[in-house]
C-alpha cells in the first residue's frame, strides 16, 4: 500500500477515499478538486494513456492485481470501489 | 529465411516458466536481449529453458549474458496478464501445400537481398497490385480520400504519438553525413564493408531529424493536426513501412521493410467505432473472395517490455486491436496479414484533431500488409496462377 493510501486506512477512511486519495496522486489533482463524479473520458488527465497509469497506482496501493476484464470496468471510482471489494472478497 | 550461420550456442536457465499463450510474445522480446542473436528457440518440452544461437558478435561468450534473459524473464512475468482470447470472425476450408518459398526464389518471382528484405518478381508484383487495388474498391464505401506519403517520418511526429517510448526496439533512424567536406572526404576513403556490416567514422555523422516510418497513418493525423476538422473524415494510403526485428527477420512473413495499406478514419467515436465495425465486415467479402482461410482475433501490439504492463493490457482490457490471422497450411500455423485498430482519443489528443468546438477526435484505422498477404495467398494456393481462385486468374491474365 502507497504511504498516503496506508495512512488513509489506518485513520480508518472508507474505502471510496482512499481510491480518490490514489486518484489524486495519479494525476495529481489536489483532493478537494476532483470531482465526486470524476470518470474516465471525462476529466482530461484520466485519458486512455492515464487509465492504466491510475491500474498500476491503485494495483500497488491495494496490493492486490486486476484481471484484464476488470480494468476494462474501472471506469469511474463506484466500479474501482466495487472492482477492489470483489478482488478482496476472493482473497 | 535466415542467411547467416551460427557461430556458438548457449542454453540458458530463464529461472520460472513463461506462460504457454504468450510464449511466442516472450521470443520475440527475447531477440533484443543482447546484439549478435541468430535463433532462440525453447529447450524441448520447457517454457523454463531457452538455446540461444548467436552469430557474428561473439557476445554469446560473456558471463552475464543469460542472467540478462533472466531478467527479461522475470520483467516479462511480472508484467503478463492473461487476457481472453476473442474470435469474431473465421474461415476454414482446409487447405493444404508446401511451403512455396523455393519454388518463388527459383522462378524469379522472390529476389533475396537480406535478412528481411526482399523482391517480387514480376507474378507476385501482380498478384499485390491486384489485391491492393480490391482493397482500394472497398475503401471508396468508406469514403476514403486517396494520399501519398513519404518513407520518411519526422522524429518529432513520431515522439508525438510516443511512438520512439512504445517501441524502441524496432526503430529505424535516418542519419546523413555532417556537412564538413574534411568529415565526407574521411567517410568516403575509409568506408568499408565488414562482411556484415558498414565501418566508417561515427563522428561524420549529422544529427537524427527524421527516422523511416513505421506506419502509414501518423502522416495523415500529422496533416490534419492543430487545424479544426470538419469531421468525420476518412483516408486511404499505401507506404512502405520499416520496423526492425532483430533475429526474427526472414523471409515474406517478416521483412525489416514492407508496404502496407491503410483505411484511417477520425472523427467523433460513434463514427470511428461505427466505420470499424462495418470494415470488418466488408473486408471479410474480400477474403472469401480470395478464397482465403483466416481467422480474426483479439489481439495486442509488440511494445516494449517497459510499457507491457501498462500498454499491453491497455489494449487488451479495451478491445482495441483485432488481427486478421490468415492460415498457413504448410506450417501449421498462421499469420497476421491485416488488422482493425482503434486508439481512442490517443491520437486525437497526440495530434490536436478537434472540430471546431474543441471535441477531441477518436481515431482508427485497418491495415493491411500487403507482401504478407501475397505470402499467405501463395501460401494457401500454390505458385501456380493456373491453380488460383476464379476471381483472380481471370482478371491477373
Amino acid at each position: 500500500m502507497s504511504s498516503s493510501a496506508a495512512r488513509s486506512a489506518n485513520n480508518g477512511d472508507s474505502l471510496e477515499s482512499q481510491v480518490y486519495q490514489v486518484i489524486s496522486e495519479t494525476f495529481q489533482i489536489p483532493l478537494p478538486s476532483i470531482p465526486k463524479d470524476i470518470a474516465m473520458g471525462r476529466h482530461p488527465r484520466w485519458d486512455s494513456m492515464g487509465h492504466m497509469n491510475l491500474i498500476v497506482r491503485l494495483e500497488k496501493a491495494f496490493g492486490i492485481r486486476f484481471a484484464v476484464p476488470a480494468i476494462r470496468t474501472m471506469t469511474d471510482v463506484s466500479q474501482i470501489v466495487k472492482a477492489i471489494e470483489a478482488k478482496r472478497t476472493k482473497s | 529465411m535466415k542467411n547467416l550461420r551460427a557461430l556458438g550456442a548457449m542454453d540458458i536457465d530463464l529461472g520460472r516458466e513463461i506462460p504457454s499463450e504468450a510464449a511466442g510474445d516472450f521470443l520475440a522480446k527475447a531477440y533484443y536481449v543482447v546484439d549478435g542473436v541468430e535463433n532462440i528457440t525453447y529447450a524441448s518440452g520447457s517454457l523454463r529453458k531457452i538455446r540461444v544461437e548467436f552469430h557474428a558478435n561473439p557476445r554469446w561468450a560473456e558471463t552475464e549474458t543469460p542472467a540478462k534473459f533472466a531478467a527479461l524473464a522475470a520483467k516479462f512475468c511480472e508484467a503478463y496478464r492473461p487476457a481472453e482470447l476473442k474470435v469474431i470472425g473465421s474461415r476454414k476450408t482446409n487447405k493444404g501445400g508446401p511451403n512455396p518459398e523455393s519454388a518463388l526464389l527459383q522462378a524469379g518471382d522472390l529476389v533475396f537481398y537480406g535478412r528481411g528484405r526482399l523482391g517480387l518478381g514480376p507474378q507476385l508484383t501482380k498478384l499485390f497490385r491486384l489485391l491492393d487495388g480490391d482493397v482500394v474498391t472497398m475503401s471508396q464505401d468508406f469514403a476514403a480520400v486517396p494520399y501519398q506519403f513519404p518513407s520518411l517520418i519526422g522524429a518529432d511526429t513520431l515522439l508525438k504519438c510516443n511512438y520512439l517510448a512504445h517501441f524502441p526496439h524496432s526503430l529505424n533512424l535516418v542519419v546523413n553525413l555532417r556537412e564538413d567536406t574534411e568529415g565526407i572526404s574521411n567517410f568516403a576513403s575509409q568506408a568499408h564493408w565488414k562482411g556484415d556490416h558498414l565501418d566508417y567514422p561515427q563522428k561524420s555523422l549529422g544529427d537524427t531529424r527524421c527516422l523511416l516510418s513505421p506506419s502509414v497513418c501518423f502522416h495523415w493525423y500529422e496533416a490534419l493536426s492543430g487545424k479544426p476538422m470538419a469531421t468525420p473524415q476518412s483516408a486511404t494510403a499505401i507506404g512502405k513501412c520499416f520496423r526492425y526485428e532483430s533475429g526474427r527477420l526472414a523471409g515474406l512473413d517478416r521483412l525489416w521493410d514492407f508496404s502496407m495499406r491503410e483505411i484511417i478514419f477520425a472523427g467523433p467515436q460513434p463514427y470511428v467505432l461505427g466505420q470499424s465495425q462495418r470494415i470488418i465486415g466488408a473486408y471479410q467479402e474480400l477474403l472469401a473472395k480470395w478464397d482465403l482461410d483466416y481467422e480474426i482475433r483479439s489481439a495486442t501490439d509488440p511494445f516494449f517490455i517497459d510499457l507491457m504492463q501498462t500498454q499491453t493490457t491497455f489494449q487488451a482490457a479495451f478491445d482495441l486491436k483485432f488481427e486478421v490471422q490468415a492460415t498457413i497450411p504448410y506450417a501449421k500455423s498462421s499469420i497476421a496479414v491485416s488488422s482493425f485498430n482503434y486508439h481512442m482519443d490517443t491520437l486525437g489528443r497526440a495530434f490536436q484533431l478537434a472540430d471546431s468546438e474543441g471535441h477531441i477526435a477518436h481515431t482508427g484505422c485497418f491495415a493491411v500488409g500487403m507482401e504478407r498477404l501475397v505470402w499467405a495467398f501463395v501460401c494457401q494456393h500454390g505458385t501456380d496462377p493456373a491453380k488460383w481462385p476464379e476471381g483472380v486468374r481471370k482478371r491477373l491474365s
